[in-house]
């Protein structure tokens, strides 16, 4: 048998229960070392999801955390439970819609939450049409796992002509 | 074989110590050998795409694509060279960009034959790069992007192992949609910023990057948000960590929210250490560079004042140790994967490096050592070269294994 990634026999043959199906995968040694491998935290990235939950437990209670972490970001779909346990976001609009939350965490990981740096030359974009880019291509992705094909063929297009429209005269 | 001055560092960084002097304007620091190598990232997310984590396979070739098929990517991509991270993993690299930097050899492991311009990159290596894999773009010799004068990359594939001193990295959809890696030997961190943020400005003419008035460019993760810049430098302190004052400059640099982490997780200590900025908002790129070299210069004072402690207390000890580090390192399997081999070789590393700066062991004793890595990396160059049917360049490569182990 080959390698599921590779050209290389496999003779690892792994079955994982850590998702939410049952997946069988049959790998080299070397596939097998990479998937196997946790991915190690960036070194240079405070621990944020300590920062985090110490900083919630502080400030809200169980109920209000029961109430936030339920929240949804409308255009990506994660919610603060997922990135609360992560430590990462699912887009650009949730620094918008979880703006609140995160003000305190940015001030407490770097004592500020005011960017002062380098803007973009062409000045901000129009973020609205972005927003709803992200949304479509979310919309996208769940129609096409639904094999919809002539709903995505729709959205498709949708995404075609907002990429039109957004793209830069330079 | 390597003459001994390749073990200062930043004479390495542009052909002469002169030049580098008044790059830098700290001779006093220059020859200290405590600064080993600088990095700069620059995280960066497209702003119609759902951050890394959260999107989807398709879209991460779609935000590979937008990225490798703007007009400034394939303008330059024959002034690059594609690295296939298949073959490297991209830690394994930054490792051996720093042992390259701790040894002082002038020579570049990361070396393949495959010079194609990013037009012709095989899907597949698209696909890889979906997965999480990164891609890169390597410069020649310490070139800006648009330098006309740069080898073209021809030229590079004859000489087989160029002396790069400065490696820059475009790597996509590794937890940002685009990170612009430099890596150089020294301390040369502005140079790094001038650099990335001239590509930055590149891809910007085109691409709209993600970008919030307040929290300034945005990230998957919110403690890079804002300059979106981690800068850190790698420095040797032994001397501050046999003498006990490292905690002392530890507790010092935190106050100045600067980090101060062991570069290669030994958890027996260790001697390398990387120094690195923690915020990234409120402060512009500069100031926070300025924030990191401060706390390298106030490690190197600690650093010196050490050496001169120690030096004064038992110099026939350090003598001793330097020497059997020495003996060490000539027993020991220099190509190991296996941690306790590796950090048993950074420690013995750490020792030679200490005795060639103070003078405690000869620049030939060094040159050994040199010459003994440099022999291991040629043969991962030849079996890179193999692995890629160019005979050619095999060839080349077997015989300057042959001279080298002549000469040695």
């Amino acid at each position: 048998m080959k390698c599921q990634k590779c050209e290389k026999p496999a003779t690892f043959h792994i079955t994982d229960l850590t998702g939410e199906e049952l997946l069988a995968l049959h790998l080299c040694p070397d596939c097998a070392k990479l998937y196997l491998q946790t991915e190690e935290p960036t070194m240079e990235t405070p621990m944020l999801s300590g920062v985090l939950s110490k900083q919630m437990k502080l400030e809200q209670t169980a109920e209000d955390l029961r109430e936030l972490d339920s929240r949804e970001c409308p255009v990506c779909g994660i919610s603060f439970y997922e990135f609360r346990q992560a430590g990462r976001l699912g887009c650009p609009h949730d620094y918008v819609f979880f703006g609140n939350e995160l003000e305190p965490l940015l001030v407490n990981v770097h004592g500020d939450n005011r960017h002062v740096g380098k803007k973009p030359a062409r000045g901000s974009a129009n973020t609205e049409s972005q927003v709803e880019l992200i949304r479509l291509r979310r919309e996208m992705k769940e129609v096409i796992e639904n094999e919809d094909y002539e709903q995505a063929t729709k959205i498709r297009d949708r995404i075609r002509k907002l990429e039109q429209e957004n793209r830069p005269h330079a | 074989m390597p003459e001994p001055q390749s073990f200062d560092a930043n004479s390495d960084l542009h052909g002469s110590p002169s030049s580098a002097l008044s790059r830098n304007q700290g001779g006093s620091r220059l020859t200290s050998g405590i600064e080993v190598s600088s990095r700069l990232s620059l995280s960066r997310n497209l702003a119609s795409y759902p951050f890394f984590d959260a999107s989807s396979d398709l879209q991460r070739q779609e935000i590979s694509h937008e990225l490798l098929h703007s007009s400034w990517a394939r303008k330059n991509c024959n002034r690059y060279r594609v690295v296939d991270c298949r073959q490297l993993q991209l830690a394994e690299r930054q490792f051996l960009f720093d042992l390259q930097a701790i040894v002082g050899l002038p020579l570049s492991v990361v070396i393949t034959e495959a010079d194609e311009g990013l037009d012709s990159a095989p899907a597949s290596m698209l696909k890889e790069t979906s997965n999480g894999h990164s891609e890169e773009l390597q410069s020649p010799a310490a070139g800006l992007p648009p330098d006309p004068t740069a080898e073209p990359a021809e030229s590079n594939r004859e000489s087989l192992a160029p002396p790069i001193f400065r490696t820059v990295s475009l790597v996509f959809n590794h937890e940002d949609h685009l990170r612009i890696d430099i890596d150089s030997r020294g301390e040369c961190l502005e140079e790094h910023w001038r650099l990335a943020s001239h590509i930055d400005d590149q891809f910007q003419s085109e691409l709209d990057f993600a970008f919030h008035p307040t929290f300034g460019y945005l990230t998957a993760c919110p403690a890079e948000a804002g300059t979106a810049l981690r800068a850190s430098v790698l420095v040797h302190l032994p001397a501050t960590m046999a003498m006990g004052t490292h905690t002392d400059l530890s507790n010092r640099l935190n106050r100045w929210n600067v980090a101060l982490r062991e570069a290669f997780g030994d958890p027996s200590g260790g001697d390398f250490f990387r120094i690195s900025n923690l915020a990234t908002l409120g402060l512009t790129e500069a100031e926070l560079l300025d924030q990191v070299k401060q706390a390298v210069g106030l490690a190197v004072q600690f650093e010196q004042e050490a050496r001169a402690q120690w030096s004064q207390r038992d110099l026939p000890g350090l003598k001793r140790e330097v020497h059997r580090a020495l003996a060490e390192l000539l027993t020991l399997d220099l190509q190991s994967k296996d941690d306790a081999v590796r950090w048993a070789m950074i420690r013995a590393l750490s020792r030679m490096r200490l005795g060639l700066h103070l003078g405690l062991s000869s620049p030939a004793e060094g040159a050994v050592i040199a010459s003994k890595f440099q022999l291991i990396w040629l043969k991962r160059l030849l079996d890179l070269a193999i692995a890629k049917e160019d005979y050619r360049a095999a060839s080349r490569l077997r015989d300057r294994i042959k001279s080298l182990g002549e000469s040695a």
